[in-house]
């Protein structure tokens, strides 16, 4: 899906816990999010840290979709404590 | 089961015993009876003790298909209007890469325009089997055979083997199983194990260096897309959320189903700050939804984009977000609407995109 995107040059920042597989199936831009059933967020944290994790991971994307790759990367950041679970 | 069947055997110049290279630019011909390696598939039809029949062979110069396939194969599907055939035979064409490609674009259209089983037999090297892989057709099915033509015989017999199986109506199993090339067409089928039993027993044969079969065969990617270019100007810059997790409004309004959608659908977050709870929840069926259930954010990052957007990070957010199926999608379908949406994206004049995939 993604893929289809960037075919028609549109950028995409593609969030998953599964870069790997992403990386695989032809995605070129891949933000690695903190798990496969919560790629955006982080349950057991606090409201407040757990929006610090998702304002984390968007701003990353937003790095992503303004960086000229030749290939595919991942994009990767510390999420503070959280950052054991990755 | 049948009383009788019609079958209609294809050859090349070569094969057909019209000539070689210097006959190679022969158009579609018909030869009542037995051509060729004719004689031994009739035989090997017979084995079975059925009432099947080569009631013709058609045979076309390699050239000719190769350099106008279009009209030959029209011209092909034309004589065998007539012919009636219940199943059609083509080849084994070996290494012979222009033959091998006879093959399968008769095969193809023939099975697709006149609804009848095709078979045909090649080397694996051969590319004709590159377009059997691309085409995934349930009707055409291709065998095995060795590069040179030393393994006619085997061939001959494997496929007319399989051929009354095709024209009994028997269901049709897996290629490792059948000993057709796979073609990664997936379908249902019935284990004798459940799927923790499979899953162990595998990963048991990998510890012990034991021959085993993937379920589910991982493809190469060689229809890479290069990198798009980069966003020059964000702060301008219309960004739209596409997701997979299977995020609805509460009712589901559109049923999406658990697993294996075929359509996508993009609903409106125009007035929303946020993704409350209870409002919205996941139709996946592929992984524990629980947590999205509990804040859809972790799915579909409304609040934080809304943010940004206000705080001026990117110019602004696009007014719906896309839904896409993430769960058991067919590849084809996949693809199919990947492009639905990018050309969506493209209208709306979206320059970037944070695709959220569970």
């Amino acid at each position: 899906m993604a893929k289809e995107i960037e075919r028609v040059g549109i950028p995409v920042a593609l969030i998953t816990a599964l870069e790997l597989l992403a990386l695989h199936h032809g995605a070129n831009r891949v933000v690695k999010g903190v798990a496969i059933p919560h790629p955006c967020g982080e349950p057991e944290a606090s409201a407040e840290d757990d929006l610090k994790v998702r304002r984390t991971i968007i701003d990353l994307a937003l790095e992503a979709l303004q960086t000229e790759i030749v290939e595919p990367k991942v994009f990767a950041r510390d999420f503070g404590v959280y950052t054991a679970k990755l | 089961m049948f009383a009788e069947a019609r079958v209609v055997y294809f050859l090349n110049q070569f094969f057909a015993g019209v000539g070689g290279e210097e006959k190679a630019n022969i158009g579609p011909h018909i030869k009542e009876g037995l051509v060729g390696p004719g004689p031994s598939l009739q035989k090997a039809f017979e084995n079975y003790g059925k009432n099947i029949n080569i009631v013709a062979t058609v045979y076309c110069g390699d050239n000719y298909i190769g350099e106008q396939t279009e009209k030959a194969v029209a011209e092909v599907v034309e004589l065998l209007a007539d012919l009636k055939p219940d199943l059609v035979v083509l080849g084994p064409a070996f290494g012979s890469g222009r033959y091998g490609y006879a093959c399968m674009e008769l095969g193809n259209a023939i099975s697709k325009q006149m609804d009848t089983f095709c078979l045909t037999a090649m080397y694996s090297e051969n590319p004709g089997i590159e377009l059997y892989k691309k085409y995934q057709n349930e009707k055409l099915f291709c065998f095995p055979t060795t590069d040179k033509a030393t393994g006619m015989a085997r061939a001959l017999e494997e496929m007319a083997a399989f051929g009354v199986k095709l024209l009994s109506g028997e269901p049709i199993g897996p290629a490792e199983l059948e000993g057709y090339v796979g073609r990664n067409i997936r379908g249902p089928w019935i284990a004798e194990k459940n799927g923790a039993e499979r899953s162990i027993d595998m990963l048991l044969a990998r510890i012990h260096g034991s021959p085993f079969l993937t379920e589910i065969a991982l493809k190469d990617d060689d229809d890479a897309v290069a990198p798009a270019p980069a966003v020059k100007d964000i702060t301008t810059a219309q960004i739209a959320l596409v997701t997979t997790s299977g995020m609805v409004p509460k009712g589901n309004p559109d049923k999406f189903r658990l697993s294996d959608n075929s359509f996508w659908r993009q609903y409106s977050i125009k007035q929303l700050d946020t993704l409350v709870a209870g409002e919205w929840f996941s139709t996946h069926g592929r992984y524990n939804t629980f947590f999205v259930d509990k804040n859809p954010n972790f799915a579909v990052p409304l609040d934080v984009a809304r943010q940004f957007e206000q705080e001026g990070r990117f110019g602004r957010l696009t007014d719906d977000y896309y839904i896409v199926p993430g769960a058991s999608s067919q590849m084809v379908n996949a693809i199919r609407m990947g492009a639905e949406v990018a050309a969506d994206l493209k209208e709306r004049g979206v320059n970037a995109v944070i695709f959220t995939s569970t």
